[in-house]
């Protein structure tokens, strides 16, 4: 009897998680595997680093997941005089010229927080990320004499990549917290380019946002539904064989033959993948291989998932770390080129 | 040759008529006796007459009476003379023994005489008389029947040894030697690796030799996936998944005829190394058998 209503709840949850995906589609075009991929995370229960351009409607992304999975929605914005309080609460004269203190972006909404948008995280110092690092990680955090659960929250944070000026690079112990980074890029059809400038629907993000169905997933229960989805799918030794391969192909890419053009295999890689990006790594895989279906691991599923899980916790040789994102996409291309299932163990 | 055979057996019959002992009837008591042989006589052989001689009182052989030891006629040499006397009632006995040895020489069979001798005698009156012991003729026999000559004429034509039939033999060693070279190639093709062999260095036949080799065990399966997965990803260029056979067939037309076969490939290795449906060991290892023998024809392109 268990069984068989774990089956009807999968594949409830199933329909609502495909409904979702169709309905930012609706909104979002050309970013069918970037919605794949944050749906994903949303299920493994992760964080997520975005990586785009400007203007590439990662706001009207993350607002329109807010809204079909309910909760509630928040953005602060990456500054150099942003500090840890910042986010915690801001401080303001009241209507009776009284100095008040409230609660900031992170607190304000308490446990109904779904989804958090650190916008430009690069730009905000050091401080602020170990406090957001250690929210993350712990879900919860003190302040007003009180301890804040945020139990449902999912992090985003977007990296300003162009520029470096005034920017603090997040060290790889920080970028090991975020399960996934995830591409957000322009839509390489020129359909899809036309309708993003011609199509007046685009002109007004709100709006936008205000036509995907609200509350398709109820965000309180999506800790729970995760951990059923762990139970439930099930991995073979093969694929245990496999997934450890390619951890070890991340520390040695050399030793399963990977090469790549111009660069010293051998000297590339300084630290590969740790053992919390592996274990997101088949969290990620597992929720993959239900949003298709199957109750069993295949390879498939840790390739849709392994560039974006695996690809920013790579730590490169200085002399590569200036072609770092062409390098890390090459490189875990390779690893899944290169190293087979199943092994010859 | 055989002229001289029959030659030879005429003369023999002839002297077998001669007396072997012939008595002197002209001079009584002289008693001649010849060699038993009168044939076969060989350079070197020692032929001995024995003469008795009975006479009356008062005769002797007086010293210098017999043939003289050493003297030679025709090759032959008297070589020993030996004398004994004894009474015989008034009158004395005397037994003489000549030795003559052949020492003449023929290469053909010839007739040779002992020659002609003589024993004086002499009488109670001192008047001598002279005894004469005949001519004896004897077959010389030479130790080699022909002279030496041209080789030619006792050469002899050589012929084929009639007596085995060759030609069903030669049929069965073909035959054993072309199944032995069969054997041998087909022995080679299942066991060797060599990659310069014809036909051999392609990645489905290197894999469905390893299968064939394997024994229907649990561990054996996943080794069998190994071997056909890493057979279309050396075709491939990279790892190729079950998504991935659309594009391995048009980078590979050739195993455009299978594309059914291949897709039921990659749905049986997910069954097993993934999805934990076990099925039969030997079920899954004669299957794999059948697959790569096919893959392989591709690649071939015999398929």
């Amino acid at each position: 009897m268990n069984t068989v209503s774990n089956d009807i709840e999968l594949a409830d949850w199933r329909t609502k998680a495909l409904k979702l995906e169709a309905e930012i589609e609706k909104v979002i075009v050309g970013q069918t595997r970037a919605i794949r991929l944050m749906t994903t995370a949303i299920f493994a229960r992760g964080h997520v680093l975005l990586e785009g351009g400007v203007g590439v409607g990662k706001t009207t992304l993350l607002q329109s997941i807010a809204r079909g999975i309910g909760g509630a929605y928040e953005r602060i914005e990456g500054t150099v005089d942003l500090m840890p309080n910042d986010i915690v609460y801001h401080t303001y004269l009241n209507s009776e010229g009284r100095p008040q203190i409230d609660e900031g972006p992170l607190l304000r909404a308490g446990e109904n927080l779904s989804v958090f948008f650190f916008n430009e995280i690069n730009r905000a110092r050091p401080q602020v990320h170990a406090l957001m690092l250690r929210v993350m990680a712990e879900k919860h955090v003190q302040a007003f004499k009180k301890d804040y659960r945020l139990p449902h929250m999912v992090v985003f944070a977007d990296r300003n990549q162009v520029e470096k000026n005034e920017t603090f690079e997040i060290p790889s112990a920080a970028r090991d917290r975020f399960m996934m980074e995830i591409p957000i890029n322009i839509p390489a059809s020129r359909e899809h380019r036309k309708s993003l400038i011609f199509d007046t629907r685009f002109q007004h993000a709100e709006a936008l946002t205000q036509q995907v169905e609200d509350h398709i997933l109820q965000f309180d229960q999506l800790n729970q539904f995760s951990d059923t989805i762990q139970r439930h799918i099930q991995s073979s030794p093969v694929m245990e064989e496999y997934a450890l391969d390619l951890w070890e192909a991340t520390q040695d890419p050399a030793k399963f033959g990977v090469s790549l053009e111009g660069v010293e295999i051998g000297r590339l890689v300084q630290s590969g993948a740790s053992p919390r990006g592996m274990g997101m790594l088949m969290k990620a895989a597992r929720v993959n291989a239900w949003l298709n279906g199957r109750d069993n691991l295949l390879p498939e599923d840790i390739h849709a998932v392994f560039h974006e899980i695996i690809a920013h916790r790579l730590v490169f040789n200085p002399m590569y770390d200036s072609k770092r994102t062409a390098l890390a996409r090459e490189l875990t291309a390779q690893i899944i080129n290169t190293v087979v299932v199943p092994g010859k163990h | 040759m055989k002229n001289m055979i029959r030659l030879i057996g005429c003369l023999m019959a002839m002297l077998g008529y001669l007396p072997a002992a012939s008595a002197a009837g002209t001079q009584p008591g002289l008693i001649i006796t010849n060699p038993s042989k009168s044939y076969g006589v060989q350079i070197g052989d020692v032929l001995s007459r024995k003469i008795e001689l009975d006479l009356p009182a008062g005769s002797t052989i007086p010293k210098g009476g017999l043939p003289l030891k050493g003297s030679k006629a025709d090759g032959i040499e008297l070589v020993d003379v030996a004398i004994s006397e004894s009474t015989n009632g008034d009158g004395r006995h005397y037994s003489v023994r000549l030795d003559y040895q052949v020492f003449a020489s023929s290469a053909k069979p010839v007739v040779m005489l002992l020659p002609q001798s003589g024993i004086k005698v002499a009488a109670k009156d001192g008047q001598e008389t002279v005894l004469a012991i005949p001519q004896w003729p004897f077959w010389f026999s030479p130790m080699v029947v022909s002279s030496s000559g041209k080789a030619g004429i006792n050469m002899q034509a050589q012929f084929r040894p009639p007596a085995i039939e060759l030609g069903r033999l030669h049929f069965w060693l073909g035959a054993f030697a072309f199944l032995i070279a069969v054997g041998s190639l087909g022995l080679l093709y299942i066991n060797a690796d060599k990659k310069w062999l014809p036909f051999m260095g392609g990645a489905f036949a290197d894999a469905h030799r390893k299968i064939k080799r394997l024994k229907a065990t649990p561990g054996s399966t996943k080794e069998a996936f190994y071997h056909m997965h890493a057979a279309f990803n050396h075709w491939y260029g990279g790892n190729c998944f079950a998504q991935d056979i659309d594009t391995f067939v048009q980078q590979n037309p050739r195993f455009g005829k299978s594309r059914e076969d291949i897709a039921r490939f990659f749905e049986s290795s997910n069954d097993h190394l993934f999805f934990g449906h076990i099925k039969d060991a030997s079920e899954i290892i004669r299957e794999l058998k059948l697959l790569s023998k096919k893959f392989r024809n591709c690649e071939r392109g015999v398929a």
